[in-house]
């Protein structure tokens, strides 16, 4: 897990990585601020994300992301787990998250 | 509005839009007949509730929500009381969307301010305002220290240590059942329990020596215990008066876990009312006992604010209950409990008052708007054990 943690924040323009269960509980993590409150911004996202798609037939969950301002954070669907990422200012969260995306497809 | 959601369904991509309120509600929809407004309504009141939670999380107002899905795409942008959700295909031009979205966003909003909506709630955010706390006590039954002449042995013994820390500049409060005979008359006459009655509970800050204090009060220390526990709890005791002492630093451990630290020098002799309630409410397996204790906080003080000593500060049961779902579940769960032992316990002279506060504290727990990390919990629910088992 720790790994896959350093891995994803290893990708250019990522900030930090945080990998949370669906219950919130922080399983690794790259950040160097609260990694609590990043692991329940990922999990919450990722299950209202969850719940809004299954309410819609949408399929499954392939990435979340949300911007504020100049911020953005990209929650993807690990195996049993959500990824945040947090975004540094001027980098692509499209480019990162198809990135991202690829990495966990393979670390499947 | 239905003519600026049918210009953002022109876009290559998009099948579909609507606009709801911050609480979820819907104003217009243009949308594949095939879903359904309970459908709408379950999303859009789940979309809203994320948005505006992650807005309490981040203090920050997120301005778009994107959520790519294997067969397709919701986009949502904030229009402030409004929320604008796009229903696209998966493989959808977001950058050409979004041109054509953002024009039409800033009509719709000049729109919206014309056309006065939103209503029915005309709130921005959907979450319940935080409940009015009393500002001052109805009924103050009792002063800062209750219990009246002879005091027990322990409860004497545990006044004593908080003078002479007091003399010394080190802050101790007791807590615990001597502290609720100290605060609460209603259980002054009901029996200690056999392992409590030469026990008094002290909190402390961490950090503060009380060795020195209690040695000079005749106390002495219990090595092999103060060696291993010694940064949580010390115990001490009195040969000749066989009053235990036990000390806890910045937190009492149970079924939940009372961080103390920071609340240890709000009273004047002992933890302040909030605490010792919660402290009561803490407990999942409460007995008859541990109901007449409870129950004593709330016969014998009314719900208040900050800085009203003879009161419980609501506020500082709200803040632990809106962030943590445990401590919510558990708290919530022994104020119902209490509500239907009551009228079988209580007597009726005092039944009214301790009913309503109960019932009061229970509803402003239930209104407050909770935390990103109590949401998060919260979807788990009961499947998840929340609570620890004390040694």
């Amino acid at each position: 897990m720790v790994e896959i943690a350093q891995i994803l924040a290893k990708i250019d323009g990522v900030g930090g990585a945080v990998l949370v269960a669906e219950d919130g509980i922080v399983l690794a993590h790259t950040l160097e601020g609260d990694p609590e409150k990043e692991g329940a911004v990922a999990a919450f996202l990722g299950a209202a994300a969850t719940q809004a798609g299954e309410a819609m037939n949408l399929g499954r969950l392939k990435r979340a992301m949300i911007s504020m301002a100049n911020n953005h954070i990209v929650v993807l669907k690990g195996k049993e787990y959500f990824v945040g990422l947090i975004i540094q200012e001027g980098a692509s969260p499209a480019l990162i998250a198809s990135r991202a995306e690829a990495f966990l497809e393979g670390a499947k | 509005m239905r003519n600026y959601l049918e210009e953002i369904n022109g876009v290559v991509g998009v099948t579909g839009s609507f606009l709801c309120r911050s609480d979820g509600s819907l104003i217009d929809t243009v949308l594949p007949e095939a879903l359904s407004e309970e459908t709408l309504l379950s999303v859009s009141r789940t979309l809203a509730k994320t948005l505006e939670g992650l807005r309490l999380a981040r203090h920050r107002k997120v301005t778009e929500m994107d959520l790519a899905y294997e067969s397709g795409r919701l986009v949502v942008k904030n229009l402030g009381e409004t929320y604008l959700i796009i229903l696209c295909t998966p493989n959808i031009n977001v950058s050409l969307l979004n041109l054509t979205a953002n024009l039409v966003v800033k009509k719709m909003q000049e729109a919206l301010k014309a056309s006065g909506i939103p209503s029915p709630k005309a709130a921005s955010s959907n979450l319940a305002p935080q409940p009015e706390l009393p500002t001052q006590p109805v009924a103050v039954a009792a002063p800062t220290v209750a219990v009246t002449a002879p005091r027990p042995l322990r409860l004497q013994a545990a006044l004593d240590i908080v003078t002479a820390a007091r003399g010394s500049r080190v802050v101790l409060r007791v807590m615990g059942e001597g502290a609720l005979r100290l605060r609460c008359p209603s259980v002054a006459d009901k029996p200690s329990r056999p392992e409590e009655e030469d026990t008094v509970e002290l909190a402390a800050r961490s950090g503060q020596s009380v060795e020195g204090i209690l040695k000079s009060l005749g106390y002495i220390g219990d090595s092999r215990f103060n060696t291993l526990f010694g940064s949580d709890r010390m115990r001490f005791a009195h040969p000749q008066t066989r009053v235990y002492v036990e000390i806890y630093y910045d937190h009492v451990a149970s079924y939940h876990r009372l961080e103390i630290g920071s609340r240890v020098h709000l009273d004047d002799v002992t933890l302040p009312l909030a605490d010792l309630l919660l402290s009561q409410l803490q407990n999942v397996e409460a007995n008859e006992e541990d109901f007449w204790r409870l129950a004593a906080v709330l016969i014998d003080h009314d719900l208040g604010g900050p800085g009203q000593p003879e009161a419980i500060d609501a506020t500082r049961v709200l803040a632990l209950c809106s962030d943590d779902w445990g401590w919510c579940k558990t708290v919530t769960m022994n104020l119902e409990k209490c509500l239907e032992w009551g009228p079988k316990k209580v007597p009726a002279t005092l039944l009214p008052g301790f009913q309503q506060r109960t019932a009061r504290l229970h509803e402003m727990i239930e209104d407050a708007p909770k935390s990103l990390r109590w949401q998060t919990r919260a979807r788990v629910g009961e499947r998840q054990r929340w609570y620890e088992l004390p040694e």
